[in-house]
């Protein structure tokens, strides 16, 4: 029961994320959802017994609690932005979207013909809405450091995916996604940091004026 | 290729080379006559033609060879083209091929229009530039005509198509023919460069065209260009009279039909030679952007006698 | 001689021109070496397939040869029989006299471009030709079709660094590519019905094609070829891509190049398709007509003498589609001597054109060469200081103005003969009987605009006053370029007094298609026995005595009247200096024609007072560039650029299609 309600968390922590008016608490927020998706891997190994897990907590815990954040906050230090998120849509939209959006995923969840068990058969909808929200912050935010952390909140729903139907991907594939993560947001970094530079500001709509 | 075939057009040179000065001072007479002047004698134009041969010529230093050798190339020409129509006898036909004798025309009017250009006047110029553009509604104006007679005849060989013509007799005579005939007339003034097309007496009017263009020359090049000309009027007309006159040829090689096929044929060209001065004397010439609806006219009413021949 | 020689020949001309291309490379920037070996390889090759065509055409056997497989199914195969040896003739002769032409004409790209890669793409471009018209399957022509379309494009913006070059060689890729796609269209639906790429399968198949497949498969050939071979309205091109591409090139694309779109449809239309409804031949017959005069009518308000001879290429090209649609016409009514003479009328034709042609484009070259200027407004005088070159195009003029005795009299006597006998001989086709007289009739009119258009360009860039210093200093150009003008001069002379050359080698072609009508021609056009006396030429009597009259009158002339003492002296200007600015200008020369055929062309004259200097200018509406083609490229372009909203270069953008795509996905599989 406690893994669902761990879920639960995750995924009210990616609403408050679409809702945070301040960057650097986008990034705690990441962090916390992290920590809650570690509680909730360990949780089902601890109860199903499956060893490996355990490695893939202390790898979450380390590199998507720690590292990351701390690469997204010193990036943000660095380029010294204090400034706002700033999205493309209201407040009020961006709300209504992740309801809209949350519905969807569920009902896609229930539709999916999926076959034999599944382990977490209630937190697999949540998994999917993740996901989709993850794609959503992408989307909906202007700065390039947002996009990174909606790339975690995928990656995060998929490693929930992953865990609702087969007990969690191997060790040798969670860990190449791992570091495929900390490198990608290792670019973000660096990426946020040229645009930064080059238009003096995080704004990625400026990417337009390198359309041909 | 036989010996007949040389003397006949020997014979058929020599015709054209003598009587048409002839038919221009004729011309100019009647034209007189019809403006209550006097007008020069009918030898006048030889005289001329003397004086311009025996004179030196001044070139301009703007010229260069080309119109030195214009004046040859374009007497050949003409003269050769004279050779292709048949005029006083129909089992001798040199060639005869009237493709052949429309391009061999060209070759004058080619290069007249280029020498023209040569000395680097504005006048030259301006001949040239009006003779290609009408000749460019002449041609086809031409050809249909030409064609809306020979589509009876099957060949764009002349000999054989006057042949052909003169054994029908008066049977010749149709609807097509009459206005074929009518559509070529139209034509045979504008190549002969007459009034209402062209003006042959003028020399400094804007309106002129062939003299414009000659207007660089002197001594023998000019005679030969004068003499050209006036070849190719006399050519034009024997063309005109050997197809829509179709009678008074002989079959064989008697001495006394040949003359008589001669006279009669002096008779049509020389008559036809003084409709035009009457029609020149009696017309002012018309503007210049004009003339290609007499030339329309004349295509459309070729087009017609087409028709008419194809369907009756 | 055996096929063994020819197959030999054949081989060698492909390894000269390999060599040349290998040698130019390997020199590189040293541009004398490159040079040399660059052209003198093309011109041995020229003279191998020179000797290979003349031993096909000779003999008649066809060569055939595999060269590569290059997948199962896919092989490369050449053969040479008569048609593939006429044109290979045709080209090899041009590449001949054009590979000696550059030798010189290249020097004018000395330290400005390399000259081995210029060396290279020219035998590249040559290879491509040959190989294309002695192509024996689909996938080796369009292949090699694909090669000499991106060779020649390669070739045309050689002098990329001017816009308008870019821009030509844009539209030529762009409407090459049109063409190209037509005719893969037109070999796929031969190989869904025959399952062969063969060309020999395509032809033995020939019953098994339903009649609206035929007519489908004629329409796109007629419009793949025709872009290549500049049919209007399909010309666009021309009168760009020419001009741009340096001279040499342009010859060779003038004369050779757009022959293959002839050789193609031949091939396509007599050898695959074989017997059409009689509409082919009048749909032909009326692109052809609409071709010349308009490409023609065109051409005469250019002042760049460059777009002017492309334009007359366009004009040119019409005329070999008359010929060709006059013998479609006559076979689909069983007249078969007719067939074969206006077949040979749009062959001569074809000839014909790529040596006057090259001629004409290599005398451009020359005078580009020595006043660096196309625009004939600036030119003037060049006669005095090019006399060589002034001399050989006027001959080159004289040719294309069908003047006797060069070589376009010919063609057109047997084009005229072939409307003309539409006109005799159809019985009670009324239709075609008058249509025939009205195509003699336009074709005259043709004729007529041809001529002024080459009095208009030859004498306002060669005659009279200089009217720019770069004209004045003009110099006589290289003897290689001017001994190769010389050579394509005295051909025309050659194919002009000696039809019966010309006629003996398309014997085979003729033959082929339409049986036992190769006699009927007999060397030196008296047709035997069918039509004596109603059809003939015999030239020869007609050129002596053309040339006795001009003896007799010189000799004459000397004997009684003696030399003309000739005194200069200055041109009559009306009393005052002559002065080159009072000259008559190529566009004030054309100006009377834009009048008379002022509802064609749309004219609109404008006048400006400038600093009190009065500017004239004089513009042709293009309809169909302003009707079809802008049309067209309008609508494209707003398509274009409403799609191109989807590409706004947010990121954030192209995320959310991806959702989307995703949420689809899963709501379509849900």
């Amino acid at each position: 029961m406690i893994e669902n309600w761990i879920s639960y968390a995750m995924l009210l922590s990616v609403v408050i994320t679409l809702q945070v008016r301040k960057i650097s608490d986008a990034v705690k927020l990441l962090s916390f959802q992290s920590v809650l998706l570690a509680g909730l891997a360990a949780v089902i190994a601890w109860k199903l017994g499956i060893r490996h897990l355990y490695t893939a907590v202390a790898l979450t815990l380390m590199v998507k609690a720690i590292v990351i954040p701390y690469i997204l906050h010193y990036t943000i230090i660095k380029i010294d932005i204090k400034r706002e998120v700033e999205r493309f849509f209201s407040k009020q939209f961006i709300f209504l979207s992740t309801i809209g959006l949350a519905l969807l995923g569920y009902y896609v969840t229930l539709r999916l013909p999926l076959t034999g068990g599944i382990i977490g058969k209630e937190f697999f909808p949540v998994s999917v809405i993740l996901i989709f929200l993850g794609s959503f912050i992408m989307i909906s935010h202007k700065k390039a450091i947002m996009q990174g952390i909606g790339l975690i909140t995928i990656e995060n729903g998929l490693f929930l995916v992953a865990m609702s139907l087969t007990y969690g991907m191997p060790l040798i594939v969670e860990m190449g996604i791992f570091f495929d993560l900390l490198i990608a947001v290792i670019i973000i970094g660096i990426l946020s940091y040229r645009i930064h530079s080059t238009f003096d500001s995080l704004n990625t709509e400026k990417l337009k004026n390198l359309k041909g | 290729m036989s010996f007949t075939h040389v003397v006949f057009g020997v014979i058929q040179a020599l015709l054209i080379l003598l009587l048409s000065p002839l038919l221009n001072g004729v011309i100019k007479k009647i034209k007189a006559l019809f403006q209550c002047r006097k007008g020069p004698g009918i030898f006048q134009p030889y005289y001329d033609l003397a004086k311009y041969m025996k004179k030196d010529a001044v070139i301009s230093n703007q010229a260069s060879w080309l119109t030195i050798i214009t004046p040859y190339l374009t007497f050949a020409g003409v003269l050769t083209a004279g050779l292709l129509v048949p005029m006083f006898t129909k089992t001798i036909g040199f060639v005869g091929d009237f493709i052949l004798f429309a391009y061999l025309l060209a070759i004058y009017r080619f290069l007249m229009a280029l020498t023209a250009l040569d000395a680097g006047s504005s006048f030259g110029g301006m001949g040239a530039s009006r003779e290609m553009a009408l000749n460019s509604m002449v041609e086809p104006a031409l050809f249909l005509s030409v064609v809306a007679v020979i589509l009876q005849t099957g060949t764009t060989n002349l000999s054989y198509s006057v042949a052909v013509l003169h054994e029908q007799g008066w049977n010749v005579l149709t609807i097509s023919y009459v206005l074929a005939f009518v559509a070529m007339f139209l034509v045979v003034i504008a190549e002969t460069g007459r009034i209402p097309v062209d003006n042959p007496d003028t020399h400094l009017e804007l309106t002129m065209i062939h003299e414009g263009m000659l207007l660089e020359y002197s001594g023998r090049y000019l005679g030969l260009m004068v003499w050209s000309s006036m070849m190719k009027q006399f050519i034009i007309l024997s063309l005109f009279a050997g197809l829509f006159f179709p009678f008074g040829w002989g079959d064989s090689f008697d001495l006394k039909e040949i003359l008589t096929g001669m006279i009669l044929f002096l008779v049509k060209v020389f008559g036809l030679g003084i409709v035009l001065a009457v029609v020149e004397a009696s017309y002012a010439k018309i503007r210049l952007f004009h003339v290609p609806k007499l030339f329309v006219t004349s295509m459309a009413l070729s087009l017609l006698a087409i028709i008419v021949n194809v369907l009756f | 001689m055996t096929s063994d020689w020819g197959g030999f020949f054949y081989f060698c001309m492909y390894l000269s021109w390999g060599l040349g291309i290998a040698g130019a490379i390997f020199f590189g920037k040293k541009n004398t070496p490159a040079n040399g070996i660059a052209h003198i390889s093309a011109m041995a090759g020229g003279g191998f397939g020179m000797a290979t065509s003349l031993i096909v055409l000779s003999g008649g056997d066809p060569l055939s040869f595999r060269i590569w497989s290059v997948i199962p199914g896919f092989m490369l195969s050449f053969s040479v029989d008569a048609l593939s040896a006429f044109f290979l003739l045709m080209i090899s002769l041009v590449s001949f006299v054009v590979a000696i032409y550059s030798m010189g004409y290249v020097r004018e790209y000395y330290g400005k471009k390399n000259i081995g890669l210029l060396g290279a793409g020219f035998n590249l471009f040559l290879i491509s030709m040959a190989a294309v018209v002695t192509a024996d399957n689909g996938f080796a022509f369009l292949l090699m079709w694909e090669l000499m379309s991106l060779v020649s494009f390669f070739l045309v913006v050689t002098e990329h660094e001017k816009e308008e070059v870019r821009k030509a060689g844009f539209v030529y890729v762009v409407m090459t590519h049109i063409g190209t796609a037509f005719i893969i269209f037109t070999f796929l639906t031969l190989f869904y019905y025959t399952g062969s790429l063969d060309f020999s399968a395509f032809q033995e198949n020939q019953d098994q094609y339903p009649s609206a497949i035929k007519n489908l498969l004629f329409i796109m050939a007629l419009i793949g070829f025709g872009t290549k071979a500049g049919m209007v309205p399909l010309h666009i091109w021309l009168p760009r891509a020419h001009p741009a591409a340096s001279s040499h090139v342009s010859a060779l694309m003038s004369a050779v190049m757009i022959k293959t779109a002839v050789y193609g449809i031949i091939r396509t239309i007599y050898d695959f398709l074989g017997e059409g409804p009689a509409w082919w031949g009048g749909l032909l017959l009326g692109i052809g007509i609409v071709s010349a005069f308009t490409g023609i009518l065109y051409g005469l308000f250019e002042n760049d003498i460059k777009r002017f001879l492309a334009y007359s290429s366009a004009e040119n090209m019409g005329i070999i589609f008359i010929g060709l649609g006059s013998s479609l016409l006559f076979a689909s009514f069983d007249n078969q001597v007719f067939a074969s003479l206006a077949l040979l009328a749009a062959l001569y034709h074809a000839l014909n054109h790529s040596i006057f042609k090259g001629l004409l484009f290599m005398g451009a070259g020359a005078v580009l060469y020595a006043t660096h200027t196309r625009n004939i407004e600036q030119l003037g005088g060049l006669i005095r200081l090019m006399p060589w070159t002034a001399g050989f195009f006027l001959i080159g003029a004289m040719a294309i103005s069908a003047l006797p005795p060069l070589n376009g009299f010919v063609s057109e006597w047997l084009t005229f003969q072939s409307l003309l006998h539409l006109s005799f001989q159809s019985g009670n086709h009324s239709l075609l009987r008058i249509s025939g007289a009205g195509a003699a009739a336009m074709l005259a009119l043709t004729g007529a605009l041809v001529a002024a258009g080459f009095v208009k360009f030859f004498g306002t860039a060669f005659l009279a006053m200089p009217r720019s210093q770069k004209a004045a200093a003009a110099k006589e150009v290289p003897f290689v370029m001017r001994s190769a003008m010389g050579i394509m001069a005295l051909g025309t002379l050659i194919l002009g007094v000696w039809p019966g050359l010309v006629s003996g080698l398309t014997r085979h072609v003729r033959n082929k298609y339409f049986p036992g009508t190769e006699a009927a021609m007999s060397a030196g056009f008296n047709f035997e026995p069918a039509l004596t006396d109603t059809v003939k030429l015999p030239l020869l009597p007609v050129f002596v005595t053309f040339i006795m009259i001009i003896i007799g009158t010189l000799f004459i002339l000397r004997l009684r009247v003696g030399r003309s003492k000739n005194q200069t002296s200055d041109t009559w200007g009306c009393g005052t200096v002559l002065q080159p600015s009072m000259e008559y200008t190529g566009a004030s020369f054309s100006q009377p024609i834009g009048i008379i055929f002022k509802s064609l062309l749309f004219p609109s004259i404008n006048v400006k007072v400038h600093d009190g200097k009065m500017r004239y200018s004089l513009h042709i509406r293009h309809w169909f560039e302003s009707h079809m083609y802008r049309p067209v490229v309008e609508k494209t372009v707003w398509i274009s650029q409403q799609i191109r909203k989807v590409q706004n270069g947010s990121l954030q953008s192209y995320l959310a299609y991806i959702f989307v795509t995703l949420i689809v996905l899963l709501l379509w599989k849900a």
